[in-house]
């Protein structure tokens, strides 16, 4: 097992990896960089909500790499890994909102784009111009650049000041390039809960983390042989939309938007 | 949901009654078949199984002072498309069992 830090691995997934081979002491994790050593043991089965998810690094086609950054960093403050279980980072948040927005629902499906133009009441709903993925590449450059002028970035702050700095976008009162900040901060949150909880088909969600931290059970089609068994804990595995016969999730992103 | 009710009444108390429903034919099996139709994303969040609102979109406004404006995306109001009317799009959550 070579630890190399690549730019996509932050400091959280490599602090993540290093938790999940939790067999290895970290005089056995410096012998396993020789070439010679033996490969190294295979990560543990997830067998409750507390075991974090296996360490992957993303590839990102939406988000460009100090998108990407800004990213994975925030989702973790919104969700943070704790004693409850993974956080959105190992649940592969990031990766989700990367393929939401990169595809037809960040291009705008089902989002009615012709005029009128004008703000309306909050009760009239979003009545910006831009698509999801116009929003948030308009919102991260606004932001980025905001960081890059006080020579610094968002991915650096301490987790304290994450907390500080997203709150002040959800308070509002900036403007990011022409997108009020309470309105991305709006759409990030959902679309990190979004990627959290729902079925990993759509990229989030990996090892169905979120669903066994809280006991849902998932794309069930029937609970037949359960039904009768009173005052006795359900406890199956959480089964995806997606599995295939061998129980592997196949990851679908583009979601369809009619049945 | 209340079409089929008045309609079910009717039909007792001797009336020869016609349903006219809108949208495409979609059916128990194998329209709403399980583990596709157990999807949270597709059907209560993105609403799948509602009009779509780029080809027929609707203005709203909450009083005639105000100026009514498109809904640009389904929030609070659904109005739901295809057979079988509010019985099946009323959230698509309605588990519907079928063996696997």
């Amino acid at each position: 097992m070579k630890l190399v830090n690549t730019p996509n691995v932050t400091r959280r997934s490599f602090v993540a990896s290093v938790g999940a081979a939790t067999v290895l002491p970290p005089a056995a994790a410096l012998v396993a960089e020789r070439a010679d050593a033996a490969p190294p043991a295979p990560p543990a089965p997830h067998e409750s909500a507390a075991a974090p998810a296996e360490p992957r690094q993303s590839v990102y086609l939406f988000f460009n790499v100090a998108e990407a950054r800004f990213i994975e960093a925030a989702c973790e403050r919104l969700i943070p890994a704790d004693e409850a279980g993974a956080g959105a980072l190992a649940a592969g948040v990031p990766d989700y909102l990367d393929k939401q927005l990169g595809g037809a629902w960040g291009a705008g499906e089902r989002l009615y784009r012709s005029g009128p133009w004008q703000p309306g009441t909050p009760s009239q709903g979003y009545q910006l111009p831009f698509t999801p993925a116009e929003l948030f590449h308009t919102a991260l450059r606004a932001i980025n650049q905001d960081f890059e002028k006080r020579g610094t970035s968002f991915g650096d702050l301490s987790a304290e000041a994450q907390d500080t700095y997203l709150k002040s976008l959800e308070a509002g009162g900036r403007d990011l390039d022409g997108v009020p900040s309470p309105v991305f901060f709006d759409m990030l949150l959902r679309m990190t809960i979004e990627g959290f909880f729902s079925d990993p088909v759509y990229g989030g969600n990996r090892d169905m983390v979120a669903w066994r931290m809280i006991g849902f059970p998932g794309a069930y089609a029937d609970y037949y042989e359960a039904i009768d068994q009173h005052g006795v804990k359900f406890e199956r595995a959480p089964k995806s939309l997606s599995e295939d016969r061998h129980g592997h999730v196949q990851v679908h992103s583009e979601i369809p938007a009619s049945l | 949901m209340v079409g089929s009710i008045l309609s079910k009444e009717l039909a007792a108390a001797g009336y020869k009654v016609v349903g006219l429903e809108r949208g495409q034919a979609r059916f128990t099996v194998p329209e709403f078949q399980s583990p596709a139709i157990h999807d949270e994303l597709r059907f209560d969040v993105r609403k799948a199984l509602m009009q779509d609102n780029t080809r027929e979109p609707v203005t709203f406004r909450n009083n005639s002072s105000q100026t009514a404006l498109p809904i640009r995306r389904w929030e609070s109001f659904l109005p739901g498309t295809g057979l079988g009317g509010s019985m099946v799009h009323w959230n698509g959550q309605t588990y519907r069992f079928q063996g696997e």
